[in-house]
């Protein structure tokens, strides 16, 4: 019998085993997220996945992505663009799979320590079958909690809108009290008693107080940015504007003209010629200006929605 | 079922087979994909298993133990087949199944 080309459909829950079982090999505390998971609780429906998604424990992150590439997973390489979030996951490929395992240190949302926010979920995982075995997860809530964070970071993408419609639909039809007061003590423990507040407002529940401490507060703006601000110009403005200060036009000035080097990185489509540079850069800085005012004031409203320590819809 | 090889020094006839423990797989209507998790533990990424046609009726059939006879037969009335053109065949195949550790015999 020969190895042969290997179906989506199929590969994704295969990988999912394949990734529990280097997690169960090496000690490693894994918790499967999204995609299947969600699935099996019947929070999403059914659609095909295109990776894994797993989140370690910070404390194990490293010591997994060692696991696999010792098994001949490697890093997809990313375009060294700047980003409003910190990067929270590292994407694996491997030449025999035709889907990526990614690896979460984080999840954008949860404003917490993601320590404390990983050890939380873990504390109340539970187990879902895939592919034939027993994968570990979130509880049925926490699955909730991540599929609707996941949907908000980018609500301005169809798909995203209609599975958080159809998440608090479900949710609204089988969450009782018990269910409730769940919720809320993971948004509590994870730190998204406001980056969850759609939720909690769809659903009729009380959402818990937010933390009041600078870090949190810091967290909250980036994740208030990204959410409504999420182009090129709203990434390099925000990669510009931040401390030092000192910094900010020199930051600026290369957010402009990027060193040719990191130009060819970002847009290798760009003809060989200087002129082709020149006038991809020329393009660049018109998309960029023609965002700006929308980006300025998105931002300036999310600065002052987080110091007033209240969501902006 | 291409590729097959003919049976090693195993003896197919005898004894009953089922999927081995520890894998992991996805069965759909017209395909089976299979992976063996114990090869993580020996340090190797294991490498999945497509089986299609004859191949993934032969693996439904070994979701609990069945024999070769059995197997004969079940594909032999599937397929309209006769019996004789299939053994040899059904043999080779489980035979490279056991090779590659993806069946157990149940004695």
């Amino acid at each position: 019998m020969r190895e042969r080309h290997l179906p989506l459909p199929d590969a994704v829950p295969l990988a999912h085993a394949l990734a529990s079982r280097v997690a169960e090999r090496d000690g490693c505390k894994a918790l499967f997220i999204k995609g299947h998971v969600a699935e099996a609780y019947e929070l999403r429906r059914h659609r095909v996945s295109s990776d894994v998604d797993v989140w370690l424990s910070p404390d194990d992150f490293e010591c997994y992505l060692d696991a696999l590439h010792s098994l001949g997973w490697t890093e997809r390489q990313l375009r060294p663009a700047p980003r409003i979030l910190a990067l929270h996951s590292t994407t694996m490929i491997h030449e025999s799979w035709p889907c990526d395992i990614d690896v979460h240190r984080a999840f954008p949302g949860m404003l917490a320590e993601p320590q404390d926010a990983f050890d939380h979920l873990w504390r109340h995982r539970s187990q879902v079958e895939v592919a034939g075995t027993m994968i570990p997860a979130c509880d049925r809530m926490g699955t909730a909690v991540v599929t609707a964070l996941h949907a908000l970071r980018d609500m301005h993408v169809e798909r995203n809108r209609v599975e958080f419609d159809y998440l608090t639909k479900v949710l609204r039809e089988s969450v009782g009290s018990t269910d409730s007061a769940r919720l809320v003590e993971i948004a509590s423990a994870v730190g998204a008693a406001q980056t969850l507040e759609p939720l909690f407002r769809a659903l009729r529940i009380e959402a818990p107080d937010p933390p009041s401490d600078p870090v949190y507060l810091h967290r909250w703006h980036d994740w208030e940015w990204r959410r409504k601000n999420n182009n090129p110009t709203s990434r390099w403005l925000r990669e510009a504007v931040r401390r030092p200060y000192r910094n900010v036009p020199a930051r600026l000035w290369r957010a402009v003209i990027l060193p040719g080097d990191l130009f060819r990185q970002l847009y290798p489509e760009v003809g060989p010629r200087r002129r082709d540079m020149w006038a991809a850069r020329g393009r660049r800085i018109g998309r960029g200006l023609s965002a700006l005012p929308g980006v300025v004031g998105v931002a300036w409203t999310s600065y002052r929605s987080g110091r007033q320590g209240g969501p902006s819809t | 079922m291409s590729g097959m090889n003919s049976p090693d020094r195993v003896d197919i006839t005898s004894g009953r087979w089922v999927h081995a423990a520890d894998l992991a797989q996805v069965c759909t209507e017209d395909r089976s994909s299979v992976l063996d998790l114990r090869q993580i533990d020996h340090g190797t990424c294991p490498s999945p298993y497509v089986m299609e046609g004859a191949g993934h009726r032969i693996w439904t059939l070994l979701s609990g133990p069945c024999s070769l006879s059995d197997m004969v037969r079940a594909i032999s009335e599937a397929c309209e087949i006769a019996e004789d053109d299939l053994s040899e065949s059904i043999a080779a195949f489980i035979g490279e199944l056991d090779r590659i550790g993806l069946v157990s015999r149940v004695d």
